[in-house]
């Protein structure tokens, strides 16, 4: 007998929050956020035709786990290193000195921290699986084509990117005459090799 | 200075301003400061182009379950009604009409089911956590069993499939726990 084609493939693993964890799984025409307590899981679906964009925003995420590994890891190599002056064996502070600089290092591995958010056309919805940007980068590059694939059939009419009066603040400190400015798809140097690339149909007049 | 479009900030949920934007892929708020890049798609500006229904002229043409008065232009996918345009429903990739769909949310269906009770994950739960303060076996390890006995027909994961090992581990444990306050009572009654 063939097996049963599976409804659904897993975009991102689980990543963990409180007291649940979320991953990301895809369908054919659907991308469906699974939070799951371990008894009970519920299920967020967006269409790819009604995704508008992605925001990825940058976080302190990573700075905070590495502060408290690190933390755990200098408190317990001096209390390892004073007990072993004292010519003791200092094997739970070694231990916990151990997982302190693997875990402190394993943080740093992963790269730096984001939160992603999909806008659609009535909500913003955070994907709590996607904090790292590297994750993110690779989850965002799989689902573009797809996006695209289920929006081929709208009226394309890309963004707006124009000119628009400065902000009154700023009003006097700029040029009197404004040429409209299209924006062009370049690589921000700030961005550049962060994230996918920018989308030049999208973009572009 | 760049446009982009009036999204709120999804941090503080403000509508971005014009001068929140850097470029067309990123920008900051201006009330929370937050940084970001951004990631556009057709649907963020297309329009969608509108169905319009086709009045039915002859006698002989189909016309709609629903609307008699319009010509028929599609098959429901989950029914087999003749549809128009209006009636026809595009959802997970079949065509559908709204009585359908209307059935799909009252049912169990993978394609809109909301939230799932994992059985399994209870029943195992109850089987294995107890185990630290044993005692209690003697209550969850019965619980465990019921939940093995009421889930193992219910509706599992929607992405784990189907796989019933946790049910099974959990109803080995819980019998095996049951198993022993059994032994031990009757050690107990023996030696009396």
């Amino acid at each position: 007998m063939a097996k049963k084609e599976k409804f659904y493939t897993r975009l991102t693993r689980n990543a963990s929050g409180l007291g649940s964890y979320s991953s990301l799984w895809l369908a054919a025409d659907h991308l469906m956020i699974v939070t799951s307590t371990g008894y009970t899981e519920n299920y967020s679906r967006l269409l790819l035709r009604d995704i508008q964009a992605f925001f990825v925003v940058k976080t302190d995420r990573r700075l905070w786990w590495s502060l408290g590994w690190g933390a755990l890891t200098l408190v317990n190599g001096i209390i390892a290193a004073v007990t072993y002056n004292n010519d003791d064996t200092p094997i739970a502070s070694a231990i916990f000195f151990g997982l302190g600089l693997v875990m402190f290092i394993w943080n740093e591995a992963l790269g730096s921290s984001c939160r992603v958010y999909v806008v659609t056309g009535v909500q913003t919805v955070s994907l709590p699986s996607l904090v790292r940007r590297r994750k993110a980068r690779r989850a965002l590059g799989r689902l573009q084509p797809l996006i695209d694939a289920a929006q081929a059939d709208l009226l394309a009419t890309p963004p707006v990117i124009t000119a628009a009066p400065p902000p009154p603040f700023a009003r006097e400190s700029l040029p009197e005459a404004v040429e409209p400015v299209v924006a062009e798809p370049v690589a921000n140097p700030e961005n550049s090799g962060a994230m996918p690339e920018t989308r030049p149909d999208a973009s572009a007049p | 200075m760049i446009v982009g479009p009036a999204l709120p900030c999804p941090k503080c949920k403000r509508v971005l301003e014009s001068y929140s934007w850097h470029d067309a892929s990123s920008g900051s708020c201006r009330r929370c400061e937050t940084e970001f890049e951004f990631f556009p798609f057709p649907a963020l500006s297309a329009t969608r182009s509108i169905s319009t229904p086709q009045a039915a002229e002859l006698a002989a043409d189909s016309v709609c379950f629903f609307h008699v008065e319009n010509r028929a232009e599609a098959i429901c996918e989950g029914c087999g009604r003749l549809l128009c345009p209006v009636c026809t429903v595009k959802f997970t990739g079949q065509k559908l009409c709204p009585s359908c769909i209307a059935g799909t949310k009252s049912s169990d269906t993978s394609h809109t089911v909301r939230d799932r009770t994992l059985f399994d994950g209870i029943a195992l739960a109850l089987a294995l956590l107890p185990l630290l303060m044993w005692p209690f076996t003697l209550i969850t390890a019965p619980v465990a069993l019921g939940f093995v006995i009421f889930g193992w027909k219910k509706p599992c994961s929607l992405v784990r499939g189907r796989s019933r090992v946790r049910l099974v581990l959990a109803a080995v444990i819980a019998v095996l726990e049951i198993g022993a306050w059994v032994a031990g009572f009757t050690y107990l009654a023996l030696k009396r």
